[in-house]
C-alpha cells in the first residue's frame, strides 16, 4: 500500500509541476502587454517600468517562473493589482463556488431523480411527456437567459428574492439560501435535465429486469418493488453521472456567479483574465490544476483501498 | 409520423413554457419619493468595475476615485460647473511670480479618520510619498515639484523645478489626496486599510465583491453626513447591475449600458440621470510613428500621414451625428475638439472654430481627388472587440466607401491595441480618452511631441512651443488663447479626429436623495441620504 501510495503522489507532483509550467507559460502567451494593462492610462514609461519591476516583469521568463514556484510552495501567491494577498483571496473564494456546486447538485439530484422515476413508472403517459419537456427544455436553457428571467420575475416583480450578492451561511443563514436559491436553480436545470433522462432509462431498464419481474412475482407492493429494488440499482449509473457532472457544474459557476454577482472562484478567474492580473490568473488557475490532481489522487486511494486489485495490478513487474 | 409529431409537441410545449416564463416578467412597480434627508441607512452603489489598490499612491482605475471620494478628501476638488474649489486648503494656492512657488494654506481643525491631525506636515509626507514611491503612479504628474516645506501648521509650500499650470488640477485629483502619517507608518500596506480625511472610514473590502464605508467620527462636517454606511457592490455584468437596481437590492448604478436606459427611463421607482463626461472618443491617425511611441518620429508613408488632404476628407466623410444615432441610439454627444462642453474651458479655447457634424461629401471627393492618392485605402484598428466597435467600424467604413476611401477594419482586444498603438503598427486607431479637467491633461500627452500617449508620431515644432507655454502660463486668459491656438492647429492637421465624448448613464433610486455627478463622471454620494 505505502508504494502505491508514493507512486501515486509522485506522479501527482509531476502533474503539478507541469500544469505550473503550462499555467507560467499560457498565461504570458495572452496578447497585449500586462504592464500596459496594470497601468490604466498611464503610459509614462517611468511608470511602466515601476509596474513591471513590482510584478517582476521586467526579469526573464524562467527567473520569473522559478521566484514564482519558490513562493508558491510556501503558500505564497504574491498580491494581486489590488495590493491584496493571492492566496488568501482564493481561498476566501473557494467555499462559496463548493456551496453553490452542491446545492445546484442538491436541487438537481432531488428534480431529475424524481422526475426521471416518475416518468418511467408512467411510460408513455401525460407525466411521462410532461417529464421529457421538462428535461428538454432544461437541457436547451442558456444558464444567463434563465437567471435574467428569474432576476426580474422573483426580484424585480415579486420582490421575493435578492436579484445579486452573497451573505456567507455564517453571517446569516437565511439570507445565505436567500442568495443562493436561483442561483442554484440556474445551474442545477441542466444538471436535473440530465439526471432525469439517465434516471428514466436506467428505471426503465431494471424494471423490465428479471430480479424486478421476481419481486413482483413475490407479492411485494409496487412501491416496495420500485423504491428497494429498481430505485436502488439505478442509482449506480446515476451516481457516476452526478460525478462527472461536477466538473461541469463548478465550470458553469462561472457564468451563473457572474450573472449573480457571488463572489465565487469562477468569477475571480473571470476578473484576472478581464484585468489581465498575471498574478492572480496565475495563481487561479494553479490551484484550480492542482485541486483536480489532488481529487483524482483520491479517487485512486479510495479505489486500491476498495478493490485491492488495483493496487495489485498498477504495480511495477 | 408518429414520432414527428410527438418531437413537434415536444417543442410546441417547451416554447409554450419559454413565453409563459417570459410572460411573466412583465409588471408595474410603485414609487417612493420624499422631500426631507432622514440619518441612518446603507447605501449601495452598483459599480461598473472593481477598483484597484485603495492606495492613492499606485491607484490607477476610474472607479478607485469614486470609493475615494467618499473616503479620501483632496486639497482641491470640483464644483458642479468644473470649477477648481478648495476642499482641505482653505484657499486657491498663491503663485510665485516666477511661477516656482506654491503656497499653499490648510484648514485648521480637521482630522484623519484615525482621529489624527491633518495639517502641513502630514501634506508634506503625502506628496514626499507620491513623488518617491517606489511604483507611485502619481510622480509623473507633480514631477515638477521639486520639494515641499511646511513651515507652520496650516501652510505649504511648493518649490516647482518649472512652471507648471496644471499642478491646481492634479491636486483636484488623487495626487491631492492626503494620507494619514500614522497609517503610512503603522501598515504595512495603505492599500489594505486606507485612512485619510473623509466622510466615512473604511470598513472592509472582499476582493471582487464589495467595499465598505463607515460614516467617520473623524470628519469635520460629519452634520451633513446621514447615511451610516455606503457599500460599493463590485456588478460587472451590465444586466445585472440594471435588475438589482430595479429590484431595490442597490440604490445607485454606475454606468447603465445604453440598451437598459430606456427601460430605466420607465421605471417609476428609478432617476435615470446622464454626465456629458470631460473625456472624448476619437481616431488617431498615425502620422509618424513608424519606430515606436517616445522613439522618434518620422513620417510612416501611408497615404493618411503623407496627404494633408486625405486627413481632411477622411474628416469630412464622417458624419458625427449619424455615428452617434446608428452607434449609440443617439445618446453620446457628438463633437470634433478634446475638450467636452461641460468644461468652462470649452468655449473660450473653440471659439472661431468649425465643427462639421455632418458629412460633406462633396469636399471630401474634391479633397480626396486633390490628395492624388488613387484609390486610397486606410486600415482602421478598433480598441475592442464587442458588438458597439464592431459597429463604429462599419459605420465608418460606409462612410468612407462613399468618399472613395476604402476602410479595412481590424476589431483588436483592447490591450492588445494599446501594445500595437504605442509600437506604431497601425494608420488610424479608434480609441478614447477618460478626459481630465485641465486642458493639458487632454491634449498634451496625446498630441505634444514628447507625449507619452502620443500615438500618432504627430510632431509639430509650433504646437510644442504653445503647448508648453501653457503648461508655464498661470492666468486664465493667457491659457485660453494658447490652447485655442493650439486647437487651431491640431483641428488642422488632424493627428487625432475627434467623434464625440461620452454621455453616461446613471441610475438612482427615488427613496434616495443627495447623490450628485459631475463631469467627471464620479458618483458622489458622500451627503446623499434615505428620503423621508
Amino acid at each position: 500500500m505505502g508504494g502505491f501510495l508514493l507512486r501515486k503522489a509522485g506522479a501527482a507532483l509531476i502533474v503539478v509541476f507541469c500544469s505550473s509550467v503550462v499555467v507560467f507559460v499560457g498565461v504570458r502567451a495572452l496578447p497585449g502587454d500586462p504592464a500596459v494593462a496594470l497601468s490604466g492610462e498611464n503610459r509614462d514609461p517611468a511608470v511602466l517600468a515601476a509596474v513591471r519591476e513590482k510584478y517582476g516583469l521586467d526579469q526573464p521568463l524562467p527567473v520569473q517562473y522559478v521566484k514564482w514556484v519558490g513562493r508558491a510552495v510556501r503558500g505564497d501567491l504574491g498580491v494581486d493589482s489590488r495590493d491584496l494577498p493571492v492566496a488568501h483571496t482564493i481561498v476566501t473564494r473557494i467555499p462559496i463556488t463548493l456551496e453553490l456546486a452542491l446545492l445546484s447538485v442538491a436541487l438537481g439530484m432531488l428534480i431529475g431523480i424524481t422526475s426521471g422515476v416518475i416518468a418511467a413508472v408512467r411510460r408513455g403517459k401525460a407525466e411521462d411527456h410532461a417529464a421529457t419537456t421538462f428535461a428538454l427544455v432544461g437541457l436547451s436553457l442558456p444558464h444567463f437567459w434563465l437567471g435574467l428571467m428569474m432576476i426580474i420575475l422573483f426580484a424585480v416583480d415579486l420582490h421575493w428574492l435578492p436579484s445579486s450578492g452573497y451573505v456567507s451561511f455564517g453571517q446569516h443563514p437565511i439570507q445565505n439560501l436567500e442568495h443562493m436559491v436561483m442561483p442554484a436553480i440556474v445551474l442545477g436545470t441542466g444538471l436535473s435535465a440530465v439526471l432525469m433522462r439517465q434516471m428514466r432509462s436506467s428505471m426503465l431498464a431494471s424494471l423490465g429486469a428479471d430480479y424486478v419481474r421476481t419481486a413482483r412475482a413475490k407479492g411485494l407492493t409496487e412501491a416496495s418493488v420500485i423504491g428497494k429494488h429498481a430505485l436502488r440499482n439505478s442509482l449506480i449509473t446515476v451516481t457516476t453521472v452526478v460525478g462527472l457532472q461536477l466538473g461541469a457544474l463548478i465550470s458553469g459557476a462561472v457564468i451563473t456567479e457572474q450573472i449573480f454577482v457571488i463572489p465565487g472562484f469562477g468569477r475571480l478567474t473571470l476578473e484576472a483574465i478581464n484585468q489581465r492580473d498575471y498574478t492572480l490568473l496565475q495563481g487561479v488557475v494553479l490551484v484550480a490544476a492542482t485541486g483536480y490532481v489532488v481529487v483524482n489522487l483520491l479517487v485512486d486511494v479510495i479505489y486500491s483501498l476498495l478493490n485491492p486489485r488495483i493496487r495489485v495490478t498498477g504495480a511495477a513487474p | 409520423m408518429r414520432g414527428s409529431f410527438r418531437r413537434f409537441t415536444l417543442l410546441a410545449l417547451g416554447l409554450v413554457l419559454l413565453g409563459a416564463l417570459t410572460a411573466a416578467v412583465a409588471a408595474a412597480r410603485g414609487s417612493t419619493s420624499g422631500a426631507t434627508i432622514k440619518n441612518g441607512g446603507t447605501l449601495t452603489i452598483g459599480l461598473a468595475e472593481e477598483p484597484d489598490a485603495l492606495d492613492p499612491t499606485i491607484a490607477r482605475t476610474f472607479v478607485g476615485r469614486i470609493v475615494f471620494l467618499a473616503t479620501c478628501e483632496k486639497l482641491y476638488d470640483l464644483d458642479s460647473h468644473l470649477n477648481i474649489v478648495p476642499q482641505l486648503a482653505a484657499a486657491l494656492p498663491q503663485v510665485s511670480k516666477d511661477k516656482l512657488t506654491y503656497t499653499i494654506k490648510l484648514r485648521s481643525g480637521i482630522k484623519f479618520n484615525d482621529g489624527t491631525p491633518f495639517n502641513a506636515a502630514a501634506v508634506k509626507t503625502t506628496i514626499e510619498r507620491y513623488l518617491t514611491f517606489k511604483g507611485s503612479v502619481r510622480a509623473s504628474e507633480i514631477s515638477p515639484i521639486k520639494t515641499v516645506d511646511a513651515p507652520n501648521a496650516t501652510t505649504v509650500v511648493l518649490h516647482l523645478s518649472s512652471p507648471y499650470s496644471p499642478l491646481t488640477a492634479q491636486l483636484a485629483d488623487r495626487a491631492g489626496m492626503i494620507l494619514s502619517p500614522k497609517a503610512l507608518a503603522s501598515s504595512a500596506s495603505f492599500a489594505q486599510d486606507p485612512v485619510c480625511v473623509g466622510a466615512f472610514s473604511f470598513k472592509d473590502r472582499v476582493a471582487g465583491d464589495h467595499i465598505t464605508l463607515v460614516k467617520s467620527n473623524d470628519y469635520y462636517d460629519k452634520a451633513k453626513v446621514h447615511l451610516s454606511s455606503i457599500v460599493f457592490k463590485i456588478m460587472t455584468d451590465p444586466s445585472s447591475r440594471t435588475q438589482a437596481l430595479r429590484a431595490g437590492d442597490i440604490q445607485v448604478e454606475d454606468r447603465i449600458q445604453s440598451t437598459d436606459v430606456p427601460t430605466l427611463q420607465k421605471d417609476k421607482s428609478v432617476t435615470v440621470s446622464k454626465a456629458v463626461t470631460i473625456g472624448y472618443q476619437g481616431l488617431t491617425l498615425n502620422i509618424g510613428n513608424s519606430k515606436g511611441v517616445g522613439k522618434g518620429f518620422s513620417n510612416t508613408g501611408t497615404p493618411i500621414a503623407k496627404s494633408q488632404f486625405l486627413r481632411t476628407a477622411f474628416d469630412a466623410a464622417l458624419d458625427r451625428t449619424t455615428i452617434n444615432k446608428v452607434v449609440f441610439g443617439g445618446l453620446n454627444l457628438p463633437d470634433c475638439y478634446p475638450i467636452a462642453p461641460v468644461s468652462p474651458w470649452y468655449k473660450p479655447t473653440t471659439a472661431g472654430l468649425q465643427c462639421n457634424l455632418h458629412a460633406n461629401v462633396a469636399l471630401a471627393k474634391s479633397l480626396v481627388k486633390a490628395s492624388g492618392i488613387a484609390d486610397p485605402t486606410v486600415h482602421l484598428m478598433l480598441g475592442g472587440t464587442d458588438p458597439v466597435n464592431a459597429r463604429l467600424g462599419q459605420v465608418i467604413q460606409s462612410m468612407e466607401k462613399a468618399v472613395g476611401i476604402n476602410v479595412t477594419v481590424q476589431p483588436t482586444e483592447f490591450t492588445t491595441s494599446l501594445n500595437t498603438a504605442t509600437a506604431g503598427n497601425f494608420e488610424a486607431y479608434a480609441v478614447g480618452w477618460s478626459g481630465r479637467v485641465d486642458p493639458d491633461g487632454n491634449i498634451y500627452s496625446q498630441v505634444a511631441t514628447p507625449g507619452t500617449l502620443n500615438y500618432s508620431g504627430y510632431s509639430n515644432a509650433k504646437l510644442d512651443y504653445i503647448l508648453n507655454g501653457a503648461r508655464k502660463s498661470v492666468t486664465t486668459k493667457s491659457r485660453d488663447t494658447l490652447y485655442r491656438a493650439a486647437m487651431k492647429i491640431i483641428h488642422n492637421d488632424r493627428p487625432i479626429i475627434y467623434l464625440y465624448h461620452p454621455v453616461n448613464y446613471y441610475g438612482t433610486s427615488k427613496k434616495v436623495s443627495g447623490v450628485q455627478i459631475f463631469g467627471d463622471g464620479l458618483i458622489r454620494a458622500q451627503f446623499a441620504g434615505y428620503t423621508q
